[in-house]
């Protein structure tokens, strides 16, 4: 009798570390997925938003027009962003910077919409950004910060975006965020 | 005994994941924050310089104000706080008056004790 006792008990601590280690094992798993995951969003994300302020700087430089387009959807995002400035040669050059639909993801009971940033050279597809963007949102300021859609009084550029990166199972999705935002001064805005 | 060690170490490090875990949420959160206190800094900035003449600085010393970051259905208010002095052409602090002023802004959010971030600018005569 003391025998069998002995062999289950010795079981079920061996059973219990077991469950323990391997429950361990698995948080650190995930955790590190997770990590990564972010660390990607975070990048894509800056490096998006580097091109975007180097850009923004450049509108109306070299050229007699500016901005000439800011199309917003009924969510505030800005589907679309012209202007005129200058390329590596000296000649005109139309940038826009537009959005387009991507997927639809249920996350937590919400839908939420993800979007790709384009880029556009003169009409030509030239680069762009990341396919997972929740928000992009360009608000055109005057000189005491206050929004205004008149671009002869714009003399700021806000722009904040956020990036998001789904993980998980479609039943227990959790959406990462990556967030961002800037103000520029573009010098040919006055 | 033994099974009693054993059951300690795997409890201990079971332990040590969820810390280490909980800290790098922390981080990732508090590097969210930065870049949104990033933007805000940087705007409140742009204006200072877009509506301020080069004498009339001073009168943003001492300020704060809060301004709030908002994207994504998400608005995060952050606390600023504005000053000026004259600095050297070293741009260290001055006590006597210099051709050049350095404007610094802090920002600080209620749920993190140190500063986020801190951003300055030179304005020269």
């Amino acid at each position: 009798m003391q025998f069998i006792l002995d062999n289950l008990s010795a079981l079920l601590v061996s059973t219990a570390v077991l469950l323990m280690v391997l429950s361990t094992q698995f948080t650190a798993q995930r955790s590190a997925a997770e990590q990564t995951i972010a660390y990607v969003a975070k990048k894509q994300t800056l490096e998006t938003a580097d091109t975007i302020e180097r850009e923004f700087l450049l509108i109306g430089d070299g050229t007699d027009e500016t901005i000439v387009d800011l199309t917003t959807n009924v969510a505030g995002n800005t589907t679309s962003f012209s202007f005129w400035r200058e390329d590596e040669l000296g000649a005109d050059m139309l940038v826009a910077y537009t959005l387009t639909e991507q997927d639809s993801l249920m996350v937590g009971g919400e839908m939420r919409q993800l979007y790709r940033l384009n880029r556009f050279e003169n009409g030509l597809a030239s680069g762009g950004g990341s396919s997972t963007l929740t928000d992009f949102r360009i608000t055109l300021l005057d000189m005491t910060g206050a929004p205004t859609v008149s671009v002869p009084d714009a003399r700021l550029i806000r722009v904040a975006a956020v990036n998001a990166y789904p993980y998980g199972s479609d039943s227990d999705m959790y959406l990462f965020r990556s967030f961002w935002g800037i103000t520029v001064r573009p010098m040919n805005l006055e | 005994m033994m099974s009693f060690a054993a059951m300690m170490i795997a409890a201990l490090a079971a332990f040590n994941q969820m810390t280490s875990q909980l800290q790098t949420y922390d981080e990732m959160i508090r590097g969210e924050y930065e870049l949104m206190a990033n933007a805000v800094v940087l705007e409140r900035m742009e204006v200072i310089d877009l509506t301020t003449d080069y004498e009339d600085l001073e009168d943003w010393n001492g300020t704060t104000t809060t301004a709030a970051f908002e994207a994504g259905g998400v608005s995060v208010s952050f606390d600023l706080a504005i000053t000026v002095e004259y600095v050297d052409e070293e741009g260290l602090p001055s006590e006597a008056e210099t051709d050049q002023k350095e404007l610094v802004i802090t920002a600080t959010q209620e749920k993190f004790l140190m500063t986020l971030v801190n951003h300055r600018r030179l304005f020269s005569e």
